[in-house]
């Protein structure tokens, strides 16, 4: 978790140099901490550091996260949490990517020969 | 980077950016809290599912001995956040 530091440092200066006001940095901000952190938590054994690019297209931001080496984890397909029971049945796991899914535009997920990549990508509004 | 203390009104203040690395931080600290209390989110600028889950348990916790965190002036963002996991189901929240 010490990387997260570095890494909303560098989301910060892109989103500076990219004229991305504080009020759309938020979700990107989010997506970028619980896929990072996902993949973190579900490739301990991996020696390898997790990538992290930024574009900003027109008026949208896409971002990839690449594990070069990992196993295979479709965050597609992730089990959505159950987000209506009351507080005695609910469940702190599994929010991340789920809640991820509703603050970005777009998801994308590839694995081949070992190396994941999500694509996401944020529409600027206003 | 985060803070969190306790104001002279007697509610709990956490600023900042609530994200996985400071969890263990506000998790020590809201360990202490055997009563309901207030928490204070005006300076918080951000916040992620790791958050929630400190929250979360902490809710949980108290809510077995008959208490509950009121949450009060989260920010907009932060709001979405909270109605996306339903979590305005299981924390009262004033602004």
């Amino acid at each position: 978790m010490q990387s997260l530091e570095k890494i909303f440092d560098f989301i910060g200066a892109f989103t500076s140099e990219a004229g991305i006001t504080p009020s759309q940095i938020f979700p990107i901000q989010f997506a970028i901490e619980e896929l990072f952190t996902n993949m973190v938590k579900y490739q301990k054994d991996s020696l390898q550091d997790i990538a992290i690019t930024m574009e900003n297209v027109g008026r949208q931001v896409i971002v990839t996260l690449i594990d070069p080496d990992c196993e295979p984890f479709n965050v597609l397909k992730a089990i959505e949490p159950e987000i209506n029971q009351p507080l005695a049945e609910r469940q702190a796991g599994g929010l991340g990517v789920y809640l991820t899914k509703k603050m970005v535009d777009a998801m994308d997920y590839q694995y081949t020969n070992r190396k994941s990549i999500i694509t996401l990508t944020k529409n600027l509004e206003g | 980077m985060l803070t969190i203390e306790m104001q002279h009104n007697g509610d709990i203040a956490i600023g900042g950016r609530f994200d996985a690395s400071q969890t263990d931080k506000v998790r020590s600290f809201l360990s202490t809290i055997e009563t309901s209390m207030v928490v204070d989110m005006t300076n918080m600028e951000y916040i992620s599912s790791a958050g929630l889950g400190v929250l979360l348990m902490t809710q949980k916790r108290l809510q077995d001995s008959g208490h509950r965190l009121k949450l009060k002036k989260m920010n907009k963002h932060i709001r979405d956040v909270f109605t996306f996991a339903g979590f305005d189901q299981i924390f009262e929240i004033e602004n």
